[in-house]
């Protein structure tokens, strides 16, 4: 039988160390900075590109249809949608400074932040992904009067292909994994929020 | 070496080994606790600006930790094992001794424990002092003093029921 102090005494007998040291922490935060850095970078830029690229299509192009012009507006919001929320992601990632508060607050404040990027994963994606698709559609009518009807034909079956492929097959196991995941975690957090709850 | 870089290597050299016995004795696993160690000192580095001023050094470093830990669980999904693997002893490669043994089994306990508890009793034995433990977990003195009682009670049992096995 030990007592509580026998077992302080063997817990100082330990050898366990890290195995990292202070220099490899400094170069690691480099490294991944610049590679997350690159990663946001990367992909803002292209979406700003395909908004450009919409953009000078609508102001040069000289449409028959207002559903045309509907439509590449509706694109355009698509593009800066994906654009503020990613900057909305980076800051409050960047600003979030809970990491000094009490574990209560952190659990806090991680429970908020997941639940926010859920939503964003499941229903707004889902709205996205509609609203990206009725743009689109808007702009193909005029692709009826203007191309020959094979072509029109390819453009509008691949476009319908690969948003059914999204909508009905992709889009719905990717929420069926995040709900599977978010309800972990909250199960997780909720546990976690009710042992760090200050009562005895 | 800049002055950054040597105010972070000596709050590293400080605090490392007890904070590596936090995240061990909470994840049970070497990678983990050594990935958890890392992205801790990560953020101090990250943070060290917002440290200057403070008195205390290692009670911000394991506030940190202890919300690392937390959010690494959920990220991860790792949880606690109960069996650990045979390399959580440095020198591994040393004939396994009784005391080796203990402190295997002391692990083994303590990953047994809720995870609130596993963050307290690591940095108990680590003779962190009480104020401190309370301003980490934000857990107010007294209520703390309950639960220290009652998880040191819970590892003897855990131990002394393991050993009888």
């Amino acid at each position: 039988m030990k007592d509580f102090d026998s077992l302080v005494g063997i817990w100082n007998e330990q050898k366990t160390a890290p195995v990292i040291d202070y220099k490899e922490v400094i170069s690691h935060y480099k490294e991944s900075r610049g590679k997350l850095r690159s990663k946001f970078t990367i992909e803002i830029i292209a979406m700003l590109l395909a908004l450009g690229v919409v953009t000078y299509v609508l102001f040069t192009t000289d449409f028959q249809f207002w559903t045309s012009y509907i439509g590449l507006v509706i694109v355009q919001l698509c593009c800066l949608y994906f654009i503020i929320m990613q900057v909305i992601n980076i800051s409050t990632i960047a600003n979030s400074n809970t990491l000094f508060d009490q574990p209560q607050d952190h659990i806090q404040f991680i429970q908020q932040f997941r639940k926010s990027r859920y939503v964003q994963h499941t229903r707004n994606y889902k709205v996205y992904t509609l609203v990206l698709g009725l743009g689109l559609s808007l702009y193909f009518i005029e692709f009826f009067y203007r191309l020959n009807l094979a072509l029109m034909i390819g453009v509008v079956v691949a476009t319908l292909a690969w948003f059914i492929i999204c909508y009905v097959y992709l889009m719905k196991i990717y929420i069926r994994k995040e709900e599977k995941r978010f309800n972990e975690m909250l199960e997780d957090l909720e546990r976690l929020n009710k042992q760090f709850k200050d009562e005895a | 070496m800049s002055n950054k870089e040597q105010v972070f290597k000596e709050i590293f050299q400080a605090n490392s080994k007890k904070i590596y016995h936090l995240c061990f004795g909470y994840t049970g696993d070497v990678d983990a606790a050594n990935d958890l160690l890392q992205e801790t000192f990560l953020k101090v580095w990250q943070n060290l600006d917002k440290f200057r001023n403070q008195s205390m050094i290692s009670t911000w470093v394991y506030r940190i930790a202890v919300n690392t830990c937390l959010t690494y669980l959920k990220s991860e999904k790792r949880q606690a094992k109960d069996e650990l693997t045979p390399n959580i002893i440095e020198n591994k490669e040393e004939e396994t001794s009784d005391k080796q043994e203990q402190i295997k089994t002391l692990y083994q306990c303590i990953a047994k424990l809720e995870e609130n508890e596993r963050i307290i009793i690591t940095m108990v034995m680590d003779e962190v002092p009480y104020p401190e433990i309370a301003e980490i977990s934000g857990i107010s003195e007294g209520n703390l003093r309950v639960k220290i009682h009652r998880i040191k009670h819970k590892l003897t049992e855990l131990y002394n029921q393991h050993e009888r096995l």
